[in-house]
């Protein structure tokens, strides 16, 4: 283990390693890959470019890269150390937390006349509570 | 909990990427145990006591037991 320079945002948050650090790659690569994925599917989707049955192809490639994504984040936890996954842990409970909240009351602002959201909005709530949840971390154990 | 790392260490003649390597962990999780922000688990606690060749209860001070 070859430790970086002391207190960077990105080695308090994302490990020191370079096993640690090729592990975020692949995790960033892997969501990447998801995001393009889904965002192909959608416009295959919404320009009507495919019919069934190879829709549900279509349909089913973000769900592989998704779990493909899911599984190389949780190797990457495993290979960081005890404080690095408290802070993980940290960031993920805030990011749970607020998607929650986010999904169990905005269907009430629905109902009261605000634009209705799709999934789009408490991904996005997620990943961004995600960040929140390591710069809080930085700030804290830098 | 307060603790003697950092005292231990430049005792040494150690860094603190010295004794990350030693622990196998993160030179960030080194300097938040000596900066007191974090208290490692019985495990860690006890490698650290290993690596000095200390108990653990020679590195580490329990807040009310010092008072």
């Amino acid at each position: 283990m070859e430790p970086r320079k002391n207190g960077s945002f990105w080695t308090v948050c994302f490990g020191s390693s370079p096993r640690e650090r090729q592990t975020a790659g692949w995790f960033s690569v892997a969501s990447l890959v998801w995001a393009a994925s889904w965002v192909a599917a959608a416009y295959i989707f919404k320009n009507r470019l495919v019919a069934a049955p190879a829709s549900l192809a279509v349909a089913a490639v973000p769900g592989v890269f998704a779990v493909t994504m899911v599984l190389v984040f949780m190797r990457y936890l495993r290979e960081l150390d005890e404080l690095q996954r408290r802070i993980q842990l940290g960031a993920l409970a805030f990011s749970l937390g607020a998607t929650w909240v986010a999904i169990a009351t905005y269907p009430l602002f629905e109902t009261a006349g605000a634009p209705k959201a799709d999934a789009a909005p408490y991904i996005f709530l997620m990943v961004l509570a995600y960040m929140v949840g390591n710069i809080v971390a930085w700030v804290r154990y830098r | 909990m307060r603790n003697r790392l950092k005292v231990l260490r430049a005792e040494r003649d150690w860094t603190q990427g010295d004794l990350a390597r030693e622990l196998a962990v993160s030179r960030q999780t080194v300097n938040a145990i000596e900066t007191e922000k974090y208290d490692p688990s019985l495990p860690l606690a006890f490698k650290i006591a290993r690596v000095f060749q200390l108990k653990i209860e020679d590195i580490f001070i329990e807040e009310e037991t010092n008072k």
